[in-house]
């Protein structure tokens, strides 16, 4: 065998010529879609032409548009669309100029640490954004934005230990799991009469990981009796043993730990398997997943079911946020996920630190400003201000907790119970009497 | 000087230069065209490696990102402990050797795709263990890693590293180590009747390549500054694997070739969410359909092609008997 | 104790159905089929359309089981056979495929989870201490079915025999002047409907997504080589250990590892059999 120097001379071309030629260095003026980098499509604002005074605010969004998490990123993309075109309506004001604002989409393709790193490097070093959202990977984000430290807004993750210890510069716009999954276990004493529940919980997932150690915390605190916690793999496709595992000690209620994609199959099968006592998760399902997961027997599979987390746009009482949700389901043709509404406030929050911090591209006084910022006029989560009337405090910013109950007359959810939660336990929780008569 | 002699001067000088342009590539270049550069070297680093045991010996190891994961792992875990960077970066690539022998000593007996399917699985456990390990690997979320090295020792460490790991290659390719890796992948029943310990040349090549792929992960740690599963799956060792396939099995430069289709492309190419994937399967299916024996392989048939045709015009139709062999 | 051998059962017939069909074509062409995910999600979509556009169950059920042949053997014509003397240049292949298939299924249908309903969804049956559901038992059934219409065709047609003798040994095949070209088509679409059975088979116990099929396909490599490459008896005795060992060890040991019990059966199989549990060529071993 034999290597002849025609393929090591073009090899070598290649090598050299693929990479080179970094040619798109962008700025964060300019006009709205001409930008464009590597793994990062555009979305161009909705005022595209002339964007005020000041010129195009262009920020960044990494997020799951393909692959095991896809079900997220379409969504808030879909949202932040929304968010942009409201904001750019009438554009917001930095240092006495209008601006408009841009959002650069990265696909992240459920994989942070290899795609989601590299779309991180092209909006930081080349695309020079001032700010950038996502939903995933805070962990793998961190050692980067200690090297570039820039604001990064997370609308999606709320995994315990919470992901804003990583790094200061990064922010949560949803309330942290402590927030609201007490709520789960005090309805079940308190309103269920249960003594003793089980967790059925995936390993390998984080977010499901850090909801099992607050449910047995919270049990601890209220004197309910955990019977089992059983485990399956991430990934797996057969929960049979774990739903054995749980239902053998007779528990009065079941709580299972995960997203919505992970735990409406294990919900199924749990059905499927015989046990129809009540069902607790923090997953924020909605109707239109729970019929598309669980198919045409939805509505019996979701009987007795409740959802401890933050407020949903749909059950929301808040009018701003009843909007939101009308409007997206219109448009889009799709029930909004909790994460819609708080992608579409993702603009507003930006565009109010901006002004604050006088500048649409210094990232540290805009990490700076974000702490600073009130509730800006425009959003639609319903934000509860903390001390001073301010968005964040420690950087998270959050919105009132609920329970949500399935209505099985309407096939649909609604709230049940809204509190808020201080030291690990439930306080101030108002009650709705007849939750499934107004929906 | 004798004419091999050049030859092998060139092939050396040539490597150098890769190293040169590579770090040229990795001091200047930002943005995902940085982090695809790093990337693609990384990934030549530890593929070069799997060359030895997938490209010479022809036996398919798809555990090679489960070792530059062991190397990755290993590494930040005794830094974390408080030992010296050298003693970490040594015993993190010596550690998975250890691992390279255990996975050969079961495996280097089965032939093909059962080698496949064995190397396979020690990945898929790999990637269980660093998921479900948290109290150790910190699980899924990564792990965040101390920094022993400076950035830009680092990429020079990088650039070195891939010129090294090449050099390595073109030599020991050459030696009767070399020859007997090939002998396996031309007739292994041939080569085990003439006397080649097969089981054990192939146990020697998957040690060689998990030690190439552990000194990736090392390096990759150092640069990212976290490590996570997700780096390392079955699904990433199958990549690999793929990536030598693409480059040409065997050859001195595929791995260089295929870590840039395999890492680099997908992440360059921007035709949408899920229309860039599919670009991507389509290019690989071409690509393995036309010139079957890697990019490289065609090449050199082409540029073999057109040497000979050269000949025949200068010197009429006389063919060499040493051509007639390559 | 019974209701964990019980799931072990079905887990096992989901790996068998799915493990038949890979054991056929990398007998006959050495090719791991990764695709064979991809022809799993796709058939189960192509069943969920028809559903949705009106078609009762069983019709429905039988335009993904052919959808699954159709795809699978235009793999193969498309692609695999232009590589088959070259078994190292099919895994890139497979890998392309994959690619397409599952991201065709995501541009298409959505990444979203979605249900494929079936009449029996709600049947649940008490024996003694073990609950069964009628998916489960739909998917016991479909692959008890299934396959023995296989076995049939395999032993009882000539044609069946000349996919048998290329999958064992395909030298000694071409050189008895079996046509192996047409074996190869023939194993693909083999492999492809029983892709489309396993699809509707599994997808009311899960959901439909285009990766539904990833983790099954690993479990379904290992029950290939336990069972011996090629080996169709032996892919099923396979399915049905790695499926009961998964879950004995999942139910005793450790859930998260669940997949590692079916690697470490792996092993001491390879080890103490080194032909595999029914093994139809001794050249596996040097």
């Amino acid at each position: 065998m034999r290597r002849g120097p025609i393929g090591f001379v073009a090899a070598l071309a290649l090598f050299a010529g693929a990479s080179c030629g970094s040619d798109n260095k962008t700025s964060s003026g300019g006009s709205a879609g001409a930008t464009s980098g590597g793994s990062a499509t555009k979305v161009a604002s909705a005022d595209s032409t002339a964007g005020g005074e000041g010129g195009v605010a262009t920020v960044g969004a990494i997020l799951s548009q393909t692959g095991i998490y896809s079900t997220l990123g379409p969504p808030e993309k879909n949202a932040i669309d929304m968010g942009l075109e409201a904001l750019n309506a009438t554009g917001f004001e930095v240092g006495g100029k209008k601006y408009t604002m841009a959002v650069t989409v990265a696909d992240d393709k459920s994989d942070a640490a290899t795609s989601g790193v590299t779309a991180f490097r092209q909006m930081v070093e080349s695309d020079k954004v001032p700010v950038i959202a996502f939903g995933l990977g805070s962990s793998l984000y961190a050692p980067l934005l200690k090297r570039t430290p820039l604001p990064m807004i997370n609308i999606l993750d709320s995994t315990y230990p919470s992901i804003l210890d990583y790094d200061p510069n990064i922010f949560l716009t949803r309330g942290d799991s402590p927030t609201y999954v007490p709520g789960c276990v005090n309805y079940a004493k308190t309103k269920l009469g249960a003594k003793t529940m089980s967790i059925i919980t995936a390993t390998g997932e984080p977010y499901a990981e850090g909801l099992t150690q607050l449910v047995q915390k919270s049990a601890a605190k209220e004197g309910v009796e955990i019977k089992a916690t059983a485990e399956y793999p991430l990934g797996a496709t057969d929960y049979g043993n774990a739903i054995n595992q749980a239902v053998a000690g007779n528990p009065d209620a079941i709580y299972l730990s995960s997203v919505t994609a992970v735990i409406l199959p294990v919900l199924k099968q749990l059905r499927q398997s015989g046990y129809t006592g009540p069902v607790m998760h923090s997953s924020g399902v909605n109707p239109n997943q729970a019929e598309a997961i669980l198919g045409s027997d939805f509505n019996t599979i979701m009987k007795d079911n409740y959802d401890c987390a933050g407020t949903l746009p749909t059950t929301s009482a808040d009018a701003r946020t009843k909007k939101f949700a009308d409007d997206y389901q219109a448009r889009y043709k799709e029930y909004p996920q909790d994460l819609t509404m708080w992608a579409y406030d993702f603009p507003f929050i930006v565009a109010e630190a901006m002004s604050k911090a006088g500048s649409t591209t210094d990232r540290e006084k805009i990490t700076a400003a974000l702490k600073e910022i009130t509730v800006p006029a425009g959003t639609v989560s319903g934000w509860i201000a903390g001390d001073g009337g301010v968005m964040f405090t420690d950087r998270d910013a959050r919105t009132p907790s609920e329970i949500t109950v399935w209505c099985d007359a309407k096939k649909t959810i609604a709230s049940v119970m809204v509190f808020d939660v201080k030291d690990g336990g439930v306080i101030d929780p108002t009650f709705k009497d007849d939750p499934c008569a107004t929906v | 000087m004798t004419r091999p002699a050049v030859r092998h001067g060139l092939a050396l000088a040539g490597i150098v230069i890769i190293g040169l342009i590579g770090y040229r590539l990795l001091t200047t270049l930002e943005g995902n065209k940085g982090q695809v550069c790093i990337l693609v070297m990384l990934w030549t680093i530890s593929t070069t490696g799997l060359n030895f045991v997938q490209g010479l010996a022809g036996y398919p190891s798809l555990a090679q990102a489960s070792f530059y994961g062991g190397g990755a792992y290993i590494s930040s875990l005794l830094l974390q402990h408080g030992h010296h960077a050298v003693v970490a970066s040594l015993l993190g690539v010596l550690l998975t050797m250890v691992g390279g022998v255990l996975i050969g000593l079961v495996f280097a007996r089965t032939r093909g795709q059962y080698f496949a399917i064995g190397t396979l699985f020690s990945a898929a456990v790999v990637t269980l263990v660093l998921t479900n390990s948290k109290g150790v690997t910190n699980g899924q979320q990564g792990m965040p890693v101390n920094l022993a090295f400076s950035p830009s020792l680092t990429l020079k460490l990088i650039a070195i590293s891939v010129s090294a790991a090449l050099a390595l290659f073109y030599v020991i390719a050459r030696t009767r180590f070399g020859e007997r890796l090939l002998s396996i992948r031309e007739d292994e029943d041939l080569a085990a009747h003439l006397g080649v310990p097969t089981a054990r040349i192939k146990l020697m090549a998957l040690v060689l390549s998990s030690g190439f792929g552990a000194w990736a992960g090392v390096l990759l740690a150092q640069r990212d500054g976290i490590i996570a599963p997700s780096q390392f799956t079955f699904g990433k060792g199958f990549l690999m694997f793929v990536a030598i396939g693409l480059g040409g099995y065997g050859r001195l430069l595929a791995p260089i070739i295929g870590s840039l289709l395999v890492v680099g492309l997908p992440e360059l190419l921007d035709l949408g969410p899920g229309v860039t994937q599919i670009a991507v399967g389509l290019l690989f299916i071409v690509i393995t359909l036309v010139v079957p024996g890697g990019i490289i392989g065609g090449l050199e048939t082409m540029g073999t092609g057109l040497r000979r045709t050269f000949r025949r015009r200068s010197k009429g139709r006389t063919t060499s008997t040493a051509e007639a062999l390559t | 104790m019974g209701q964990v051998l019980v799931n072990g059962i079905f887990l096992g017939c989901l790996f068998a159905v799915v493990a038949v069909g890979l054991t056929l074509v990398f007998g006959v062409m050495e090719v791991p089929n990764f695709a064979h995910s991809g022809i799993i999600a796709l058939s189960a979509y192509a069943t969920l359309e028809a559903s949705d556009r009106g078609a009762p169950f069983v019709i429905a059920a039988l335009v993904g089981v052919a959808a699954g042949g159709v795809l699978s053997v235009l793999t193969e014509v498309l692609a695999y056979r232009w590589v088959r003397n070259k078994p190292t240049a099919a895994p890139a292949v497979a890998l392309g495929l994959l690619l397409v298939l599952q991201n065709s299924a995501l541009r298409l249908y959505g990444g979203e989870g979605k249900a494929l309903n079936t009449p029996y969804q709600s049947a649940l049956w008490r024996v003694g201490g073990v609950s069964l559901s009628g998916v489960k038992v739909a998917l016991i059934l479909l692959t008890v079915v299934s396959l023995a219409t296989l076995a049939t065709v395999l032993a009882k047609t000539s044609l069946g025999r000349a996919v048998r003798a290329v999958a064992q040994d395909r030298e000694a095949a071409a050189m008895l002047g079996i046509p192996v070209q047409r074996q190869y088509t023939l194993a693909f679409l083999i492999a492809g409907l029983l892709a489309g059975v396993s699809a509707i088979a599994y997808a009311p116990t899960f959901q439909v997504t285009p990766y539904m099929a990833d983790e099954v396909l690993l479990s379904a490599f290992v029950v290939v080589v336990l069972g011996g490459l090629g080996s169709v008896w032996g892919a099923i005795a396979g399915g049905l250990v790695l499926g009961i060992v998964e879950s004995l060890g999942a139910a005793y040991i450790s859930s998260s590892y669940q997949s590692a019990f079916g690697f470490i059966a792996l092993v001491v199989i390879l080890v103490a059999r080194p032909g595999g549990l029914l093994a139809p060529n001794a050249r596996r071993i040097a």
